[in-house]
């Protein structure tokens, strides 16, 4: 074995990558590992500890395991473009009784990680479509669509005003 | 009812989320290690076997190369040759003279010459077929002499591995086939053994 430098902020970098891995697993164990398996990957192959690099490799051992398990991952995405309206509404606090982990559940994996890359990563259209290899319109679309399934999920458990 | 944008809420719900202690313990400790070993020495080895496989691969080609002998062509037309005479099939175009023929087919991928070689022999055109030689298209073309007795003439383009024939006679089903060249196409005769 030879020993190597850890790369810097690697606990936030753990931490991103894994919610990350849970955004595209909806699944505790399962993003753990997911983690695990894109950082051997990593390891394995010199690759980089950098955090773009790690999102891929994660979003490719994810794509590996479900089709080895023949599970429908991504359906197709092309549509004509939307532009995104605003979707931040007010909504009653749907994380207490666990509305949102249900509702979030029920998205498709390309859904809650576009969702995720988004809003909590803070990621640009531009750059989940380079992520992704979606094209921009697609991702507007689907982040779009995804942000009034999800509204619609919620309203639909009567949680909205 | 504590509201709040559902933006907000989203972010909440996934920072909230988080390894196991274990798991990053794990995970740093993979780190600090390193590349296993055997990984990368698979990996070493895979490539070099790789390369080996491919040169190996293109020597045996190169040294093995099968090309068809001129020999061996020649002897695959002549029998060709010999089969379609012998076989009389219906021909598609009935003439009179050769250069009806030229007019008539016009799917071929030259143009008919008609061998001085007929003519001295005083053979007489009665029609042509389309026909392949040695998978090349070609004219396959009926005499008869005053006598009645046909012999079979092809003619084709002298291109890939009819190029490399050489003019010669061989016999064949009790056909003789005669080989030529004449005015850039390769021309094969097929005649009853007199």
């Amino acid at each position: 074995m030879e020993h190597r430098e850890m790369p810097d902020g690697v606990d936030t970098l753990l931490e991103r990558a894994y919610r990350y891995a849970f955004s595209l697993a909806h699944d505790a164990a399962e993003a753990e590992d997911l983690l695990q398996d894109a950082c051997l990957s990593i390891l394995a192959s010199c690759g980089s500890w950098e955090r773009p690099y790690l999102f891929a490799t994660i979003r490719n051992r994810f794509i590996d395991r479900y089709r080895r398990n023949r599970k429908i991952l991504f359906l197709s995405l092309d549509r004509d473009e939307e532009q995104p309206t605003d979707m931040n509404w007010e909504a009653p606090d749907v994380l207490q009784n666990g509305l949102l982990d249900r509702a979030l559940g029920s998205l498709r994996a390309e859904e809650r990680e576009t969702l995720f890359l988004a809003v909590v990563e803070g990621y640009t259209a531009e750059e989940i479509s380079e992520l992704t290899a979606r094209p921009r319109g697609t991702i507007l679309s689907l982040l779009h669509r995804t942000k009034a399934k999800l509204r619609q999920l919620l309203g639909n458990q009567q949680v909205l005003p | 009812m504590n509201t709040k944008k559902i933006d907000e809420q989203i972010r909440d719900y996934y920072t909230s989320q988080r390894p196991s202690p274990q798991t990053v313990a794990r995970v740093k400790q993979m780190i600090r290690a390193g590349a296993p070993v055997h990984s990368r020495r698979r990996l070493w080895i895979g490539i070099a076997a790789a390369v080996v496989i491919a040169v190996t691969t293109v020597i045996w080609t190169a040294a093995h190369r099968v090309l068809p002998l001129p020999q061996q062509v020649a002897l695959t037309v002549a029998r060709q040759a010999a089969v379609g005479h012998n076989e009389k099939q219906e021909l598609e175009f009935r003439v009179r003279r050769y250069g009806e023929l030229q007019n008539k087919m016009k799917s071929l991928d030259f143009t008919p010459v008609e061998p001085a070689m007929m003519t001295n022999m005083n053979m007489h055109i009665v029609g042509a077929r389309y026909t392949t030689l040695a998978g090349a298209i070609a004219a396959q073309i009926r005499y008869v002499d005053d006598h009645g007795v046909p012999c079979t003439l092809y003619e084709v383009r002298s291109a890939g591995q009819l190029a490399v024939l050489v003019s010669g006679e061989q016999q064949v089903d009790g056909v003789r086939v005669n080989l030529w060249r004449e005015k850039g196409l390769l021309m094969v005769l097929a005649r009853p053994i007199a």
